[in-house]
Parts: structure tokens; C-alpha cells; sequence
């Protein structure tokens, strides 16, 4: 069944990109507690919407998938690093934080795709 | 400018909001007629195949339902698609058709501006048999899928069928992705199990065989019981804008939904324990 894919898919890739994007937190240096579970809630706040709207578009418009991920992927980090710059304790640059740290989980995600996930 | 973080938040939500509207807007496909744009409110969406069958040998169509203005006269046996349906005051329904010649003159459906349009008389039409004539006549058999989807996965040119062993081949494709998903299947009495696509990159309502899934060659069967015409004669549907007829909307305005209230839940649990 679609929804259930698709509900199974929203839940895979939030669980992956929390573990992921912890992970760099705390190689970057974040070990405050309450730092990183902002990374978590954060997550929470985009990546099921990103990962539906994409799932949507791709369904409906015949569009390459990586015109439709980019803008995507954009405005999440952007989102991201608002809340890292407003709620976090100890992100200094919280643009470049949010960005790497959705570089390394994308990148991720994507080498887990090719190999057959 | 400042914005808070109730802004940005909105912000993101509308951005995300217009992705799932615009993609959802795939909206039904409209003819270009004159009668159609006037009265299109009280039209009925059909879209489905049909072959000309007058007792005269040729229907007429016309230039809008109950006129005397000819467009066209159109013989028995064309294949035409007939998007919407309309019904006169005396009860005759009409459908309209847009048209266009090959070169050897022989009738085709049409998706341009510049096609021919007009209406015929509903009843000198004969329904072409298709996935929904399928549907009607086999739902009580479908059976959800319970298998994976890697046998379609492997690169292979993926044969997609108008209905189980129609003998007509929509599509091939072979670079089948994630996005491929098996609505119900349906087994036919060759032991044969069949999948059906509501949608995928543009192929709509298609079944694929599971059982042999790159086979060109699975025979047609004649259809009994069925006053629909001919399968051999399905016309194929506008490329775009034709909502599928079992669409994932409702499943994914739910998921929306659920994703909506993971979202606003969020903002107000950092808002209450993460404020500076």
C-alpha cells in the first residue's frame, strides 16, 4: 500500500537523519545535553515534511529528482540554522552547523540509497 | 527585516505547503470547446474510450449538443475519447470529442488547441473495455500484494498493460524506482498475477504482469459477458493533466495532516523549554 510506504519511508529516513545528524553534532563538539536534543526536535520540524513534499512532487511532475531536492534540502538547512541561532546554547555559526550537518546526513542517505537501502 | 521564529516556521510550512499544492493540481484534462467552457458546470467528467457505433454507419458530431451545425461525420468503428458528458433538457446525454486526422485520414483523438472539437449523442457510442471496465468486473478479486519490489528493480524493461491480459501495452520502463508501488493484485486463471499502478511518471492506471513482468508476448483473452467494444481499439489518454483515478491524494493530505501536528507540536515544546 502507498501510505504505508510512504509512512514507513517518513519514519526510516527521520530516525536515520536524527542518528546521523547527532552523530556529527557530537563529532562537531556539541555535547550539551539540551544542545542536542534541539538537533533531534529540529529534525522533527523538517525533514517529514521535506521528505513528503518530495515524495509528492516526484510523483506528479516528470522533473529530474535533484531539481526537486536542492530547493528542498535549502530550505531546511536554512530553517535549521534559524533554531540552532534562537533556541541552541553553543552553535556559534549556526548556518554552517545546519549546513554540514545536512551535507553529512543527504550524503549519507544518498550513499545508502545507491547501495540498495 | 526581523522575523521570528513563528514567521520562519509559517514561511517554511507555506513553501512546503505549495510544493504539495501545485503537485496535487494535476487537474482534469478540458477540451477545447466552446459549449464545454460555457457550460462546464453542468458537465460530468467521464474519460474513457468509446468507438463510433451508429446504426447509420457514422455518427455525426456537432458543433454543441441539440445544434444543427455539423462538425463533422465520424464512421462507425473510429475510436474517440470522450472527456466529459453533458445532458440536454430532453435527456439525451451528449459527450464531447476532440478530434484530429492521421494521414490517412482516419480519425484520432486529439490533445491540441487547433483539433477538431464537438458533440455526439452518447448513444451511438460503444465503451471501449477498460481498467476501470476491468475493475467493475473483477474488484471482489483483488488481493493486496504482499511481495517487495526488487524483481522490478533490477534495471529490466518493465511491461505496463492497460488491464491482465488486455493484449494492449501502454508503456515500458526500466528505471523503476522507489516510487513504484502495487495498489492490489489480481490473479488470473493462468495462475498469472497481476499488479495494478495507479501512477507512476506518468503512467496511469496500468497494470504490470508480476508473475513475468518483461513479457511483450502474454496473449489477450476475449472479453465475454461485456457490452464494451473492442480492446484493441483503447485510445490512448491525454499525456498530462488527467487526475488518476485512484489517486494518493487522501493518503497523503493524511499524512500531511499527521506531519502538520508533528510540526506545530514541536515549535511549542522548543518554544517552552528551549527559550533564552
Amino acid at each position: 500500500m502507498m501510505g504505508l510506504r510512504l509512512f514507513t519511508i517518513l519514519g526510516v529516513s527521520l530516525g536515520m537523519t536524527i542518528v546521523l545528524e547527532l552523530l556529527f553534532a557530537f563529532v562537531a563538539g556539541k555535547h550539551d545535553r539540551k544542545d542536542l536534543l534541539l538537533v533531534c526536535l529540529v529534525n522533527v520540524l523538517t525533514n517529514p515534511i521535506i521528505v513528503l513534499a518530495y515524495y509528492m512532487a516526484v510523483s506528479y511532475w516528470p522533473w529530474n529528482p535533484a531539481l526537486i531536492k536542492v530547493p528542498l534540502e535549502i530550505m531546511a538547512v536554512i530553517v535549521e540554522a534559524y533554531y540552532y541561532k534562537s533556541y541552541g546554547r553553543g552553535f556559534r555559526q549556526p548556518l554552517l552547523f545546519s549546513t554540514f550537518a545536512n551535507l553529512f546526513s543527504f550524503g549519507i542517505g544518498e550513499i545508502y540509497n545507491v547501495i540498495g537501502g | 527585516m526581523k522575523l521570528n521564529h513563528f514567521s520562519v516556521l509559517l514561511l517554511f510550512i507555506l513553501a512546503m505547503l505549495m510544493v504539495c499544492t501545485v503537485a496535487n493540481s494535476d487537474v482534469i484534462w478540458e477540451p477545447n470547446d466552446e459549449f464545454y467552457k460555457n457550460k462546464y458546470e453542468d458537465c460530468e467528467y467521464i474519460g474513457r474510450s468509446y468507438t463510433a457505433k451508429s446504426a447509420d454507419g457514422s455518427v455525426t458530431v456537432w458543433k454543441e449538443p441539440g445544434s444543427r451545425k455539423e462538425v463533422d461525420t465520424i464512421k462507425n468503428g473510429s475510436a474517440l475519447y470522450v472527456s466529459f458528458k453533458y445532458t440536454d433538457k430532453s435527456g439525451a446525454t451528449w459527450g464531447v470529442v476532440q478530434f484530429e486526422y492521421d494521414d490517412a485520414g482516419n480519425v484520432k483523438a486529439a490533445y491540441t488547441n487547433n483539433a477538431h472539437t464537438g458533440w455526439i449523442m452518447m448513444a451511438e457510442l460503444a465503451l471501449v473495455y477498460d481498467y476501470r471496465s476491468f475493475n467493475e468486473e473483477h474488484e471482489s478479486e483483488y488481493q493486496p500484494y504482499s511481495g517487495d519490489y526488487k524483481a522490478f528493480m533490477n534495471g529490466d524493461e518493465i511491461v505496463f498493460w492497460s488491464y491482465p491480459r488486455s493484449g494492449v501495452i501502454t508503456r515500458t520502463e526500466s528505471n523503476i524506482d522507489e516510487n513504484f508501488s502495487i495498489s492490489y493484485t489480481y490473479t488470473d486463471s493462468e495462475r498469472r498475477q497481476w499488479g495494478f499502478i495507479s501512477y507512476y511518471y506518468g503512467i496511469r492506471n496500468s497494470w504490470v504482469c508480476i508473475s513475468d513482468p518483461i513479457s511483450k508476448t502474454i496473449p489477450a483473452i476475449a472479453i465475454k459477458n461485456s457490452p464494451a467494444a473492442s480492446p484493441s481499439q483503447t485510445i490512448p489518454y491525454p499525456n498530462s493533466n488527467v487526475m488518476p483515478e485512484n489517486s494518493k491524494f487522501p493518503v497523503t493530505i493524511l499524512l500531511a495532516v499527521l506531519v502538520f501536528v508533528l510540526i506545530i507540536t514541536t515549535v511549542v515544546i522548543i518554544h517552552l523549554f528551549w527559550k533564552k
